[in-house]
């Protein structure tokens, strides 16, 4: 039947020395199988020790080596939240990965360039070289969103190196950029990102009352300081700023539209509470995208509003009219006769439109912007009189908003080399006196707002570990008094009604003083280029707000502030009315 | 007819015999083993991929069910192959021998590559490797029960059968799979070893292809880096090691008693291949120290009657078919152990009856219906199996 074996297959008459030999195959056969087996018994003895070895003997060891992940934790400490002053986000950090191969790990690198090159976004054929490079680590994604980083540590290949990077991202792009900052790769930066990196990176906050105030002491889940609730950074401090994000977005629209509409190179906005000294937006252009600050150039990260001087021109006449009222070198009932030209230390003062308008009262002056009047009244206050305003103003030094780079502005006094008698005319509309658009802003808070020179602020609160801290506003000073502000007040409401037509709005009146101020040049002023600006607020009775227009260098006829700023001022104001739900003045007042 | 060990013929008892061996039991412990195997098998699958599953496919039983699926058509291919006398298949083993070579050169040259290794055909459902474990089993038992006593003989012995091994293996080599050439290689020497191989021939051909082997091994440029990775795993655990050393806290974090059933997988990923080349791991992590001594033992138990049924074989054949089968499974297993405990250097062999894979579930069950129509057909008579 089955023929196998055939050399021992037994004949019939098997013959015993055949049977023999076949007896003793059979046996060594079945010796060596249970040789076979005692070698398999002691095989798999050995295993067991190991499996002992490494499970109970060694145990400790091994589990000493276990944060041992793939993708390691990041080596930079999270930052804490930047917030607008309702809760919204403006800057966070947010998780990138790095990738990288070894090479010499990858079995298949066609199928594996195949598989990740979608997901990377690199052709097939350039991944491959990059996968068979004979390197032992190969870069081949930089800064990969979160998915694709954890779509790769998930595929089971050991070749992959994945490193995360923390990256500071900002959600709403390019929005308040100045104010913000940004911070490079290795956590060095400007804005506010680089004045308080400490607090960012949760160092201890020191709160003492007067200038700061509990709110809550909890470690909380969860924190409400607006309409938006959020959750705390765990190991960092979250900073509320002031800024409104919606004002402030109202105001870079305007002031973009503005530079297009008028030609100017670059310009500022600046919105404050002049209550408390809130900036509620800062806007500059042009700007620059924190996400993307690599090829920008660096001078444009400085903040223009806080650290670039310039003439106010006759948006500062508000001030010397403060001071000589406050000071009562003129009565609020004085007359000037406007002759057109006038001397002072020995310069002859001009109009704009180098004529007269006769017999002038206050309103007049400020309406009609008289350089003479101006000048004229400040030689009632005197140079003494008028540098104690200034100084009590707040010019000539930092606001105190916070930021290092602030400018301090430029005051000349007799006896430093650049004083000239003249300067105390020129002075009085805002020549030869050089202040930032925060200082000026401020000081016209301060002649509107009942007196009181409010620091201007950017953070209103701060969440440390769940644990809410409040600054409170902080007054530095009180340059005029209350009754002076207050006449102020009205005085501006009616004199901006006289001639700057292009800033007052339907249903509100509003208050505010335009200024032209010619650019200086070395040996003069320029010809053409002038600083067109508007200061301005709402409602009369009871500001919510200043707004500083600047625009720079606007073309055409557009360089008088009453042209171009004024408007825009207008624009933003009406927005800013309504977003702040300010109901119209006669329905506020009427309700009284 | 009389068996070719049948010593003493009694041929008016022939029909009595053939009666007992139709009556002869077959080897159920030995199939109980193999259950409990395949059933901790599918737990571990289970356990190990349910995550894996629900991520890739939605379906956190994917794997399960495909796992099932290969057992039930494996279990099929044991009951085929249980059913048959063993020896139908010895007027096969030079066909099956011919299409193995056949399919392996086809393999090379058109096959699928899959992770750097050329493995599958048709689409990545057939191992052709897994397959040639077995006919090259058949086919060294029928070549050398053949040879009987002239084995010992370097010209009906060593020399063809170095030949042949050496094609089969430098064939499979090439794919490349070294570890299955080198587990083919061994099983097949073991075979020779039992079937009456003189020892010095023995020695000294075993001696050649260790050197062989080692040379190749530490040419190819990722067995390099494996040894690296085998000598300090966890010096290279962020690169080479990775493996081997994610699976070595697997296997310490599991300790006597483990940490449960399901734990190992609460990040996707961590331990790579960990339902198919180093699911012993995640058994240890999740049943500890006594799970990875069950299956030894098992193993070892499935091992001893494996043996047993070659020892008490009815003819050379059988005997050497029962050894090959026994040898290959506690090979391959003790392979897997060892390089999950890093006892030798990393290489990827997937557990008999545990690990996933389609090819090597049904290869391994189809080997134990062959196990088992051996222990079928014991010999009669004690003293005639021993004489």
């Amino acid at each position: 039947m089955f023929r196998y074996e055939r050399w021992h297959r037994p004949s019939r008459d098997a013959d015993e020395t055949d049977r023999e030999r076949l007896a003793a195959l059979v046996l060594t056969r079945q010796r060596r199988i249970y040789v076979m087996l005692a070698v398999m018994a002691g095989v798999f003895a050995v295993l067991a020790w190991r499996l002992f070895y490494w499970q109970v003997l060694e145990r400790d060891t091994v589990l000493a080596m276990r944060p041992l992940t793939r993708v390691q934790p990041a080596e930079q400490a999270p930052r804490g939240t930047i917030r607008d002053r309702n809760g919204y986000l403006l800057a966070i950090d947010t998780t990138r990965y790095n990738i990288g191969v070894s090479p010499n790990l990858i079995s298949d690198p066609e199928a594996l360039a195949a598989e990740i090159a979608p997901l990377i976004g690199r052709s097939e054929d350039e991944l491959k070289t990059l996968l068979t490079r004979d390197d032992p680590y190969v870069r081949i994604a930089s800064m990969a969103p979160y998915t694709v980083g954890h779509t790769l540590a998930n595929m089971e290949t050991p070749a992959f190196v994945i490193e995360p990077v923390i990256l500071r991202s900002h959600p709403n792009g390019t929005l308040a950029a100045h104010v913000l900052g940004f911070v490079n790769l290795d956590r060095q930066g400007y804005g506010l990102e680089r004045t308080f990196a400490d607090w960012l990176e949760g160092s201890a906050i020191v709160c003492e009352p007067p200038t700061c105030r509990v709110v809550s002491d909890v470690v909380a889940e969860e924190v409400k300081l607006g309409p938006r609730v959020f959750m705390p950074t765990r190991d960092g401090v979250d900073l509320v700023l002031t800024i409104d994000r919606t004002i402030q977005f109202m105001a870079e629209q305007e002031l973009q539209a503005a530079i297009e509409l008028y030609g100017a190179e670059s310009g500022t906005i600046l919105v404050l509470d002049p209550k408390s000294g809130d900036v509620l937006a800062m806007a500059n252009w042009p700007t620059y995208d924190p996400d993307n600050y690599a090829n920008v150039p660096s001078e444009r990260f400085i903040n223009p509003a806080i650290s670039e001087q310039y003439e106010p021109g006759s948006t500062f006449k508000v001030i010397t009219v403060a001071s000589a009222l406050d000071a009562e070198a003129i009565a609020p009932d004085m007359v000037f006769n406007d002759t057109g030209a006038i001397e002072v230390g020995g310069r002859i003062i001009k109009n704009w439109d180098e004529k007269g308008r006769g017999i002038v009262n206050l309103r007049q002056i400020l309406g009609y912007s008289l350089n003479t009047a101006t000048a004229w009244i400040n030689t009632q206050l005197g140079v003494e009189r008028f540098l104690a305003y200034v100084d009590a103003f707040g010019f000539g030094k930092p606001t105190g908003i916070g930021m290092p780079e602030e400018a301090a502005g430029t005051v000349k006094r007799p006896g430093d080399g650049l004083w000239h008698p003249s300067d105390l005319g020129t002075n009085a509309f805002g020549q030869g006196i050089a202040v930032t658009p925060i200082q000026m802003v401020r000081a016209f808070a301060a002649v509107i707002n009942g007196g009181n020179l409010v620091r201007p602020r950017l953070i209103r609160a701060v969440v440390d570990h769940g644990r809410i801290l409040e600054f409170e506003p902080q007054v530095d000073g009180h340059p005029i008094s209350p009754f002076t502000a207050h006449y102020m007040q009205t005085l501006l409401a009616d004199a901006v009604e006289l001639e700057t037509r292009t800033a007052l709005i339907d249903g509100y009146r509003i208050g505010g003083k335009t200024g032209t101020a010619q650019v200086p040049i070395p040996g003069g002023y320029h010809k053409e280029d002038t600083i067109a600006s508007f200061i301005g607020y709402a409602p009369v009775d009871d500001p919510q707000f200043v707004i500083l227009v600047k625009l720079d260098k606007p073309k055409g006829e557009f360089r008088w502030g009453s042209q171009s700023a004024a408007p825009t001022f207008q624009r933003l104001a009406r927005r800013v009315l309504t977003y702040l739900n300010i109901p119209p003045d006669r329905l506020r007042l009427s309700r009284r | 007819m009389a068996h070719a060990t049948a010593v003493k013929p009694q041929p008016e008892r022939h029909r009595a015999r053939r009666a007992l061996w139709q009556e002869r039991r077959s080897d159920y412990v030995l199939l109980l083993s193999v259950f409990m195997l395949l059933a901790i098998g599918l737990l571990m699958v289970y356990s190990a991929t349910y995550s894996l599953g629900y991520y890739n496919f939605g379906d956190s039983m994917f794997y399960l069910k495909r796992q099932a699926l290969w057992a039930l058509v494996g279990l099929g291919a044991m009951t085929v192959a249980w059913r048959i006398d063993y020896r139908v298949w010895q007027r096969y083993t030079i066909p099956f021998m011919a299409t193995t070579l056949f399919m392996l050169v086809v393999l090379l040259v058109l096959g699928r590559s899959r992770f750097g290794a050329t493995r599958w055909l048709l689409n990545g459902s057939v191992q052709p490797s897994e397959f040639a474990k077995l006919t090259v089993i058949l086919y060294i038992a029928h070549w050398a029960s053949s040879k009987g006593e002239r084995i010992r003989d370097v010209r009906v012995g060593l020399i063809p059968f170095a030949v042949l091994l050496g094609i089969i293996c430098g064939l499979i080599l090439l794919q490349p799979d070294f570890s299955t050439s080198l587990l083919i290689g061994t099983t097949a020497g073991i075979m020779f070893f039992v079937a009456g191989a003189d020892l010095k021939q023995f020695l000294s051909g075993g001696a050649i292809a260790v050197t062989t082997l080692y040379v190749i091994a530490t040419r190819a440029g990722y067995r390099s880096a494996r040894l690296q990775a085998f000598r300090d795993p966890f010096a290279y655990a962020d690169s080479v090691g990775y493996q081997i050393s994610q699976t070595l806290i697997a296997l310490a974090s599991g300790g006597i008693f483990g940490q449960g059933l399901g734990t190992s997988r609460g990040d996707v990923g961590i331990l790579p291949a960990g339902h198919t080349d180093v699911i012993f791991a995640i058994l240890g992590q999740e049943m500890g120290l006594v799970a990875g001594l069950l299956v030894l033992g098992l193993f070892l138990f499935f091992g001893y009657r494996g043996y047993r049924i070659a020892a008490t074989a009815p003819d050379g054949f059988g005997a050497l078919l029962a050894c090959g089968i026994t040898t290959w499974i506690l090979l391959q297993a003790a392979v897997n152990v060892a390089v999950v405990t890093n006892t030798v250097p990393f290489t990827g062999i997937p557990l008999p009856f545990i690990s996933f894979g389609g090819s090597a579930l049904v290869t391994a069950l189809a080997g134990v219906g062959l196990l088992l129509s051996v222990s079928r057909s014991e010999a009669m008579d004690d003293d005639e199996a021993s004489a």
